[in-house]
């Protein structure tokens, strides 16, 4: 039986499992297969990103198990990775794709040259310079069907933090300053995870935190930091004390687990688990870092 | 226990349990077609045709999903298929023995038709496995496929392929 002359769905099925590296050494095996592997759709692959090369004004591209390596950072380099991915695959599927927004010579004319061909599940962008923050908006909107993720080096105009898309991620943990309640409730309403450094928060704003994350039937998640001494108020304020204890249920509140040890706390309120990493009672200097999550509900649960 | 029977190109009779063939999407669209689900229906009266498989594959498709009876069922695309797929050891060792002759492929196009996704992805999976971590010659080699490069030619291609690591 003639590899060759087998149905195309077959060849098109066996090529998806191909990694790249392997799809490489077919094409030096014979004219069929190099023809194959340039006509065939790569498959899914986990993580993928684009990076700085090691050699000045360069970029590498990583798709799974390959380092395409040190294009120059050029329109001749760009068409070369174009020419390279057009030998490689005709399509492929990226689970995350991640993408460092700083460097101005990767304009977005490039980025979508090299993109082109690329359905991402997740797009997530990195971006600490401002100068930069259009070209990450055109980008994500050039990828209308992916999740997008951003993670941000730098202090963003609040005009411009309240008009991002929904997000599936944004990390502001660079932002020092607290995030003003009326900021945050924007982003905690538009985005799904959010990552923060600090929270201007009352212990009503943490409440309704929790109704909002509860009542989502999506999977979220939430962090922030605030003083010790703030949380220990909340806690006693509903009902918690130094002295409760686990599988202790407190109004609205369950206490799952307290591991004095690890300064940890760990309580359900609703859908909602919220974990307190380096809790003290009433210790004043240090932080205590709060985390707030939920899994997706099935529409019917 | 209700018995359906498939019969091969070569006019072998199958009789196989019916629940066994909801792994493939084409026999249950049959199934359906002709009615043999319905209980005023004698099922054993009605055997199913299929002219694309030969007596030695169609056996060795039903010895494998009787391996996989109860597995989840694939629906829709193979989108999912990816390099990182692992084959599991019992199927390894139900593909290996034929991997470099025509019986192998020859099941894979029946997994293929039959619409069994499961089976079609690690069959693949199986061949793309024999070109891991080989060079070029190498795959040559074990699959008897003629080197039609002039050495220019394999240059050119080993330049372009200087971009990855």
């Amino acid at each position: 039986m003639d590899f060759f002359a087998l149905p195309d769905v077959f060849l098109r099925e066996l090529m998806k499992t191909v990694s790249i590296k392997d799809r490489l050494s077919l094409r030096l095996s014979c004219r069929n297969f190099e023809n194959l592997v340039a006509c065939t759709h790569a498959g899914h692959f986990a993580y993928g990103y684009i990076i700085h090369g090691l050699l000045e004004s360069t970029f590498s591209v990583r798709i799974g198990n390959i380092l395409l390596k040190d294009f120059e950072l050029s329109e001749k380099g760009v068409n070369k990775i174009v020419f390279a991915r057009r030998q490689l695959f005709t399509g492929i599927s990226i689970g995350q794709f991640e993408i460092n927004m700083d460097d101005h010579n990767l304009t977005l004319e490039y980025l979508l040259a090299i993109t082109r061909g690329m359905a991402i599940d997740v797009l997530g962008l990195v971006l600490n310079y401002d100068s930069e923050f259009d070209k990450c908006m055109q980008l994500m909107a050039e990828f209308p069907r992916s999740q997008h993720t951003l993670s941000l080096g730098y202090a963003l105009d609040t005009s411009k933090l309240l008009s991002l898309p929904p997000l599936t991620m944004l990390d502001l943990r660079c932002e020092r300053n607290p995030i003003p309640n009326y900021v945050f409730f924007h982003l905690l309403v538009a985005h799904t995870s959010l990552y923060l450094h600090t929270v201007a928060m009352t212990i009503d704003d943490f409440v309704n935190t929790l109704q909002i994350i509860s009542s989502d039937s999506r999977s979220r998640s939430l962090q922030f930091s605030s003083e010790n001494f703030t949380i220990s108020c909340w806690l006693t304020f509903f009902g918690i004390t130094k002295s409760s204890t686990a599988n202790e249920t407190i109004g609205e509140f369950e206490i799952l687990e307290i591991v004095k040890k690890q300064n940890l706390l760990h309580l359900r309120f609703k859908d909602c688990l919220i974990n307190l990493l380096q809790f003290e009672w009433n210790e004043e200097k240090r932080n205590v870092y709060v985390n707030i999550s939920k899994s997706a509900t099935q529409p019917n649960s | 226990m209700v018995l359906i029977t498939l019969v091969s190109s070569d006019e072998q009779n199958f009789p196989v349990e019916r629940e066994l063939l909801k792994q493939s999407g084409t026999i249950e669209t049959l199934i359906v077609n002709m009615n043999l689900d319905d209980e005023d229906t004698d099922a054993a009266a009605m055997p199913i045709p299929l002219p694309n498989v030969k007596g030695d594959v169609l056996e060795k498709v039903i010895q494998w999903m009787e391996h996989h009876k109860g597995d989840p069922v694939k629906e829709g695309d193979n989108e999912d298929n990816n390099a990182e797929i692992v084959v599991p050891q019992w199927d390894d060792d139900f593909f290996k023995p034929a991997m470099y002759g025509s019986k192998h492929l020859e099941l894979t196009v029946a997994a293929s038709y039959l619409d069994i996704k499961n089976l079609l992805t690690l069959s693949c999976k199986a061949i793309s496995n024999t070109f891991k971590g080989k060079t070029g010659p190498q795959i040559r080699e074990e699959w008897g496929v003629p080197n039609e490069f002039t050495p220019e030619e394999e240059e050119a291609i080993r330049k372009e392929n200087e971009w990855s690591e």
